[in-house]
């Protein structure tokens, strides 16, 4: 029974919180890249990376206001599988694990999924 | 690359009187052809775009390791010669694989046809006019994307043409016109542009109610008679209408502020000249998704890639000859008095630094729209790949897209259009005052 609720999560660190995302939603955990900051784009949103050879729009989900110079952002980037492909900046990439709900609450892990960050981070709905 | 023959013979199909059926030949015509000459492959679009995605890789590859040669310290230099010209090689190579990709892309712009037709028919129908739509498409061809991108402007452009431009057949017979009203559908391939045309033989756009709406809407100025491109860059000002009732032709008014937009997100514009003659609704837009040759400029730190096509010069602008005027810039260069932007500022990332002497500038030329531009830098032209934003969405209607330059660096494309659409809209400074 836990057996069937245990999922394969990827996850990582955000500041000082460990996030998850299913392993089904990630298509890759990128080494570190500069993200170009998009001008006039919401706060959500850090800007846009090119990879393999794809503009991939990144989502910043850092609680602390952007910096004021708006200095360039960097880090590994957990590029979500989806049609309309996105990103999430993570400041560290922790590890793939297999936990249950149990477990996530114990260690204070906070499980995203692909449909709300798209909500979140663009207003979108899909 | 095998092109699918596709044969669209001038169709000329009579819409008006009702009853009559939407024509349907064009598509069995083509495949007919298609077989009689080559034979062809349905393929997924992902498909294509997943080489495409593996081209740019290697593309990517290839400068990274250009990069990682040049910056070798102590190569000898007849090794680095040989590199750099197996290099080249290389880098045509791909360019050219990519090319041939992207011409798989291509479909046929007479694919459209026979949809506009039965648009026509119906618009035809309800506002009771006879309407005959003809199409002269050739055998044009443009990215699969930007054909289906091309729909909804079309559209809406013949129903505007139907509502707003072919007068009733009464009238058409008083002023010893044929009582039906012609609709063309031209294309034809530019360069690296394709441009389909929407013309009209209705009674052309009535400058002087759209200048009289316009005032009343305060979107142009009172006090003077702007010219004719201003006043015709007010039919693509948002929620702009000349119609005193909605209609279910064209909804609110024309509208033409959406098919702007829809264009200029796939790096195209829109022309529109009018006379008693009628009305020509010019459609720009590049025939692949990629290739775009750019001008890199900088702005605070970061890169934006201006279309070359609209920058008409590089200058060095000297801030002590700019003159200040309700908060804008102006210069006053051979005679014409020209709006000065910072771009910098326009996007939000800085300004020019008012200590500076001479500061780079890129003239922009287009009517209507001639301005200079202050950038922090101006860098190489390059030849980019053009893509969209994707999900990512901004609050300035000039960032339309993103592309690569470098090794991996995302830089943004601007559509200066866009960027002196404000100042367009509330007129050019005095111009005539000298």
């Amino acid at each position: 029974m836990t057996q069937a609720l245990r999922r394969t999560l990827v996850t990582f660190w955000i500041e000082t919180k460990l996030f998850a995302l299913d392993v089904l939603d990630v298509q890759e955990v990128t080494p570190v890249l500069e993200v170009t900051p998009l001008p006039g784009a919401p706060r959500s949103v850090a800007g846009v990376v090119t990879w393999r050879g794809a503009s991939v729009p990144v989502l910043d989900l850092r609680e602390h206001d952007a910096s004021p110079d708006s200095s360039r952002v960097r880090g590994p980037i957990v590029v979500l599988r989806r049609p309309e492909r996105f990103g999430v900046l993570v400041d560290r990439a922790d590890g793939i694990r297999r936990m249950e709900p149990a477990a996530l609450e114990r260690e204070q892990v906070t499980c995203l999924d692909a449909k709300s960050l798209l909500a979140r981070g663009f207003g979108r709905t899909a | 690359v095998v092109r699918r023959a596709f044969v669209a013979a001038s169709i000329d199909e009579r819409i008006h009187p009702p009853g009559t059926a939407a024509p349907e030949g064009a598509p069995e015509s083509a495949s007919a052809s298609a077989a009689q000459s080559t034979a062809t492959v349905r393929v997924r679009v992902e498909r294509i775009d997943g080489l495409l995605e593996g081209l740019a890789g290697l593309l990517h590859a290839k400068s990274a390791l250009d990069e990682a040669i040049a910056s070798s310290p102590a190569a000898d230099r007849m090794q680095r010669t040989a590199l750099a010209q197996i290099l080249r090689r290389l880098d045509s190579t791909i360019r050219s694989l990519q090319e041939d990709v992207l011409d798989v892309r291509l479909v046929a712009v007479g694919t459209l046809v026979p949809k506009l037709q039965r648009i026509a028919w119906s618009a035809a129908r309800e506002a009771g006019k006879s309407v005959r739509l003809a199409a002269d498409v050739r055998d044009v061809e443009v990215d699969k994307e930007i054909v289906d991108a091309l729909v909804a402007p079309l559209a809406h452009l013949v129903r505007n043409a139907i509502d707003h431009g072919i007068e009733e057949e009464r009238e058409r017979r008083r002023l010893g016109k044929d009582p039906v009203g012609t609709i063309r559908i031209d294309a034809r391939g530019e360069g690296a542009e394709t441009i389909v045309e929407v013309v009209d033989d209705g009674s052309g756009i009535d400058l002087s109610r759209v200048l009289e709406k316009a005032r009343r809407q305060g979107l142009l100025p009172n006090d003077r008679r702007p010219v004719d491109a201003e006043i015709l860059e007010v039919l693509f000002a948002p929620g702009f209408t000349t119609r005193e009732t909605v209609s279910t032709l064209s909804g609110r008014g024309v509208g033409l502020d959406a098919v702007r937009e829809t264009i200029q997100r796939w790096g195209g514009i829109i022309e529109v000249e009018t006379g008693a003659k009628g009305t020509r609704m010019r459609l720009r837009v590049p025939t692949t998704r990629a290739i775009l040759s750019g001008l890199l400029v900088r702005a605070g730190r970061e890169t934006y890639v201006l279309p070359l096509a609209v920058v008409a010069q590089v200058i060095k602008v000297r801030l002590a000859d700019v003159e200040h005027r309700n908060g804008e810039g102006s210069l006053r260069r051979g005679g014409q008095t020209l709006p000065v932007l910072d771009l910098a500022a326009l996007l939000g990332v800085g300004q020019v630094d008012p200590a500076a002497g001479l500061v780079p500038g890129v003239r922009l030329a287009g009517p209507g729209r001639e301005a200079i531009l202050l950038v922090d830098e101006v860098g190489a032209r390059r030849d980019v790949v053009s893509r969209g934003l994707g999900l990512a969405r901004s609050s300035i209607p000039a960032i339309v897209g993103t592309t690569e330059v470098g090794s991996g660096r995302t830089a943004y494309l601007l559509d200066p259009v866009l960027l002196t659409e404000r100042r367009s809209k509330w007129g050019a400074p005095e111009e005539k005052t000298a």
